[in-house]
């Protein structure tokens, strides 16, 4: 360690030792002022029994940089105000201490970002592991004809595994599945054929559903005005089962109507408030493949 | 012997007969078979189908509805109707008769008259099969409007209804007579 930085340390010691004796002051040498040199001067004189100027004060212990070393006897008196026989011990003995703590702080320093190192590795591979988000792929279901999205509404998706049903859900006409893992999927609708189909990872990015022209139909009527009634009248004679079921769920599902094939050809000939509040949930088929059943939900 | 017999037979017979008839009208009652909740969704669908009952008549009051189309709407009124002969007030004219259903249809036939239904209540109770729904009646006519306020009994019960070949007990709601209050 350079001489001149063992002086600044003694410097560092000597205010030390004097706030020991004036424990009111917090300052620093440059806030050291001249009552304060008088002080030191007066306990330099008790302690150590020497006598030291006010301008040696000034000109070597207050300022923060020095240039040269001040002369040995006024080192040797600094270092035996702070507990040590002369400059000599104080140079022997903060230089071997400064190599010690050194080589201390080297192998603190080597400890400490070893272990660091391995909670960084620990923590980042669990980290990685457990908030690593799994690729997703969006599959939008559409109308084979006219290529447009079919509503949410209008869409049940289930997962099959293991024999099992597993619901999906339909997010703006699309469906989210795994990049990893091919699935197998079942889309139903009221208004479109039931289609069954593997999702390939990367490869199937639409399932195109056919719709059942029976139900389309249907849906066209419960929307339909007055306009062509007597057409509306034969095509719905044609397309509902005689043993027609329909079932019409109220509101919360706290009461249910039902019409047969008579009463609901009637309904739908000429439009009604009723009607128009009407939203279809399934349909089901016949073996002639006419219309037996019909859920609907009421608003 | 044989005597005996038969009378004590026809005798608990009698005792079976009146107490089945003892217990189907409570069977047969809205409170019995439905919760308070329950009741008010039938009543709003029986709110919904008076709208419509007055949409019907609206319809077939029009001279420009073809006959062909009138037979349609006249099948959907008589649908919403237990039959078509209720009363109703002849609310069209300015006499506090009632008139049957048919006679009505008759009456308001090519004479263009619109209704229109405001301020639809129920009562909260219910009586055995039907409650009341009170409204306010608006009846236009060549730009002339009439309000009236009206009081209609609305029956709900059990009726077997034919699906096919298949039969089913279903509780419907049948619109009935109408008065002016």
């Amino acid at each position: 360690m350079e001489v001149l930085s063992v002086f600044q340390q003694l410097k560092k010691d000597v205010l030390l030792q004097y706030k020991e004796h004036y424990p009111f002051f917090e300052g620093n040498w440059k806030s050291f002022t001249s009552q304060d040199i008088q002080n030191l001067i007066d306990l330099i004189a008790v302690e150590v029994k020497q006598t030291v100027s006010e301008k040696w004060i000034y000109t070597h212990l207050k300022p923060e940089q020095n240039e040269k070393l001040p002369r040995k006897d006024m080192l040797d008196i600094f270092s035996q105000f702070v507990g040590f026989s002369g400059w000599d011990e104080y140079v022997f003995r903060n230089t071997k201490q400064v190599v010690v703590e050194e080589k201390n702080k080297k192998k603190q320093f080597n400890w400490k970002w070893i272990v660091a190192f391995f909670i960084l590795i620990f923590v980042s591979f669990f980290g990685f592991q457990f908030f690593k988000k799994e690729e997703k792929q969006h599959i939008e279901i559409q109308d084979i004809y006219t290529k447009k999205t079919i509503e949410n509404e209008q869409i049940k998706a289930v997962a099959i595994e293991n024999n099992k049903e597993i619901p999906i859900e339909v997010n703006h006409s699309k469906i989210e599945t795994s990049l990893s893992d091919s699935i197998k999927l079942k889309i139903k609708s009221p208004f479109y054929n039931e289609k069954t189909v593997i999702i390939k990872p990367k490869e199937t990015t639409k399932i195109e559903l056919q719709p059942n022209d029976y139900a389309m139909m249907l849906k066209a009527f419960m929307k339909a005005d007055i306009k062509d009634w007597q057409t509306r009248k034969a095509q719905l004679q044609l397309i509902l089962s005689s043993d027609l079921e329909v079932l019409v769920m109220l509101k919360n599902n706290l009461g249910t109507e039902y019409f047969n094939k008579e009463e609901f050809t009637e309904l739908l000939v000429v439009p009604s408030i009723s009607v128009k509040k009407m939203e279809v949930l399934e349909i089901q088929y016949a073996n002639n493949k006419k219309i037996n059943f019909i859920r609907i939900q009421q608003e | 012997m044989k005597f005996t017999f038969y009378i004590t037979v026809l005798f608990f017979i009698s005792f079976f007969g009146f107490s089945q008839s003892v217990a189907t009208p409570k069977l047969l009652a809205i409170e019995s078979n439905f919760s308070v909740e329950s009741v008010k969704v039938y009543q709003n669908n029986a709110n919904l189908k008076i709208e419509d009952f007055y949409n019907y008549l609206s319809l077939y009051s029009q001279e420009n509805t073809s006959e062909e189309l009138k037979i349609e709407v006249k099948k959907n009124i008589f649908r919403l109707v237990e039959n078509e002969t209720i009363l109703l007030s002849n609310f069209t004219i300015a006499t506090d008769e009632t008139i049957l259903l048919l006679n009505f249809l008759a009456a308001i036939n090519n004479k263009n008259y619109t209704f229109e239904v405001d301020a639809i209540q129920n009562t909260p109770s219910t009586e055995f099969n039907f409650w009341i729904t009170n409204y306010q009646l608006k009846i236009t006519q060549n730009k002339k409007v009439k309000i009236v306020n009206c009081s209609q009994k609305v029956f709900f019960k059990p009726v077997q209804k034919t699906f096919g070949s298949k039969q089913k007990e279903v509780w419907t709601v049948f619109l009935s007579t109408i008065n002016v209050i």
